[in-house]
């Protein structure tokens, strides 16, 4: 519930604030998500690397 | 001395304060009963109760409904006699406080200077009802405003800028109960100021805005929510924001007029100080007052040597300066010092509806302290306020419950003459007698020690 007067300009300069904030958030989030992708080729690699290692040590 | 007591608080719809002996009593309205005992039963309301930051809270059910009882603040302040670090430690309290509730689930539903009071040098969250609990999808606004945003911004950091870029008193708080609004700054502003870093977006972007939707409603139906993750990102977002901002608008204190205050403040030889120091220090450790309410502080030299021997010291200035480094000196130190800064000749009134919402000054003092330091105070009353000397005792009288320490300027000294400006037809011929006729009915003179400069060091007891 509103108690307080949020005001007009306040409201919409916290909102804009906010709206830059949120581009901020998603923008970090992309960033962060390329440089991410390369886990799950190292990851792959390192498995491809284990099997490779099975493959050269036969029971 | 005036209006007495404050009346019941009646603006919060979750409940209603009032001030009853020793304790102030908030009665819950039985709305608001399940999310307040939420709140007053939770780890975290706990957890600021232990650290200070919040007032003290003890539950008490009784026919009437749900209460909370607080242990009353001996001399609450109010904002308009605040100095700028005082308001920016509220401030920062205040938002410290939101940003740890929230990752409790719980937020400031309101953020005014009014919720806090200072014990000592410290603020104290004193509002209770200002925590609610967090909605992650509100029905009226989006998930990710902070509806007590508007209301800090007011309140808290529009004061504060002014102060800064127009030297606007932070006294001004008392006719401004909700604060500044971004459109009245606006005009005040050159336009260098409104496009300046720390106004651009609270004053002239409101502003603009203000102007552009004044007759749209403010809160909009609908709202489209955040995830709560995000929400609560966006609202940690906008508090930190704030928190730079508020830092921003503080004045600065870097001059040289400020650096050098406490250094031109004395008239005093180091010889003359010694000697006032060592007979008011020996007098209040053989005294050993509880309370000390320190008249005309000053950087608060006096006020830190009442400190020292144990006593809980209100220090009065009302030179905006000294009484902003008589605070920062408190505030880095553990002794209990309270800073005040008003002007006892021109005391704050009572304010409010009827007058009857906050108290004034010389209410809140009467009686509070077992010993009043009135040191090279009087003659700037007698000269500068032109107050007769017996009416300065009286007011002594009734603000003491015990004795007075008051130090007698006489005719000849440099700064009484200084300050008496050609007048000696009235004021050339007061002399030590008029002091002691001025006692008469008041006070008893238990000791007298006169000073290498003239000066006189007197210690009363009330009659």
């Amino acid at each position: 519930m509103a108690y307080v007067d949020p005001g007009t300009g306040l409201l919409a300069i916290q909102s804009l604030g906010s709206m830059l904030a949120a581009a901020a958030f998603f923008m970090r989030r992309r960033i962060m998500a390329l440089f991410n992708k390369k886990k799950p080729l190292a990851s792959a690699e390192s498995r491809l690397a284990v099997r490779k290692e099975d493959s050269r040590n036969p029971a | 001395m005036t209006n007495g007591a404050p009346i019941p608080t009646f603006r919060d719809p979750a409940g209603s304060l009032s001030l009853e002996g020793a304790f102030a009593v908030r009665t819950i309205h039985p709305s608001a009963h399940d999310e307040v005992m939420q709140f007053v039963t939770s780890k975290f309301c706990a957890l600021l109760q232990d650290r200070g930051d919040m007032i003290a809270i003890t539950v008490k059910n009784t026919t009437d409904g749900l209460q909370l009882l607080h242990p009353r603040v001996p001399v609450p302040t109010y904002p308009w006699e605040w100095t700028p670090s005082q308001w920016l430690a509220a401030a920062q309290l205040t938002l410290s406080l939101c940003a740890e509730g929230l990752d409790e689930g719980w937020v400031l539903k309101d953020a005014t200077p009014l919720n806090i009071l200072f014990i000592g040098s410290r603020p104290v969250l004193v509002d209770v009802l200002s925590f609610e609990r967090w909605d992650p999808a509100p029905k009226e606004y989006p998930s990710h405003i902070w509806l007590a945003y508007g209301q800090y911004v007011r309140t808290f950091l529009l004061p504060l800028l002014m102060n800064r870029m127009l030297s606007w008193p932070l006294e001004l708080s008392l006719f401004k109960r909700d604060g500044y609004e971004p459109a009245d700054l606006y005009k005040a502003l050159s336009w260098s100021q409104r496009l300046s870093r720390s106004a651009f977006w609270p004053v002239t972007l409101a502003a603009r805005f203000d102007a552009k939707d004044g007759d749209k409603s403010a809160v909009k139906t609908a709202p489209q929510h955040k995830a709560p993750e995000l929400a609560l990102h966006l609202l940690k977002r906008t508090i930190s924001s704030l928190r730079k901002q508020t830092q921003r608008a503080m004045p600065d204190y870097a001059g040289s007029e400020w650096s050098n205050y406490t250094a031109t403040l004395t008239h005093y030889s180091a010889q003359e100080s010694a000697q006032k120091m060592d007979w008011v220090r020996s007098t209040l450790q053989e005294l050993k007052p509880a309370r000390v309410l320190d008249i005309g502080a000053n950087t608060g030299v006096f006020s830190a040597l009442a400190a020292e021997q144990g006593a809980e010291v209100v220090s009065l200035e009302r030179d905006a300066a000294a009484a902003e480094s008589l605070y920062r000196m408190t505030r880095n130190s553990t002794l209990s010092i309270q800073t005040i800064h008003a002007d006892l000749s021109r005391p704050t009134p009572a304010a409010g509806w009827e007058n009857h919402e906050t108290s004034g000054l010389l209410d809140r003092l009467e009686g509070q302290s077992d010993l009043v330091l009135m040191l090279a105070v009087i003659h700037h009353l007698i000269l500068m306020e032109q107050i007769p000397v017996c009416a300065i005792l009286d007011l002594a009288h009734k603000l003491t419950s015990r004795t007075l320490v008051l130090e007698w300027v006489p005719v000849t000294d440099p700064m009484y003459q200084s300050l008496m400006r050609g007048r000696d037809d009235l004021y050339g011929s007061l002399s030590e007698a008029d002091l002691l006729k001025a006692c008469e009915g008041r006070f008893q003179t238990l000791r007298r020690q006169p000073l290498e400069n003239g000066r006189i060091l007197f210690l009363f007891a009330k009659q």
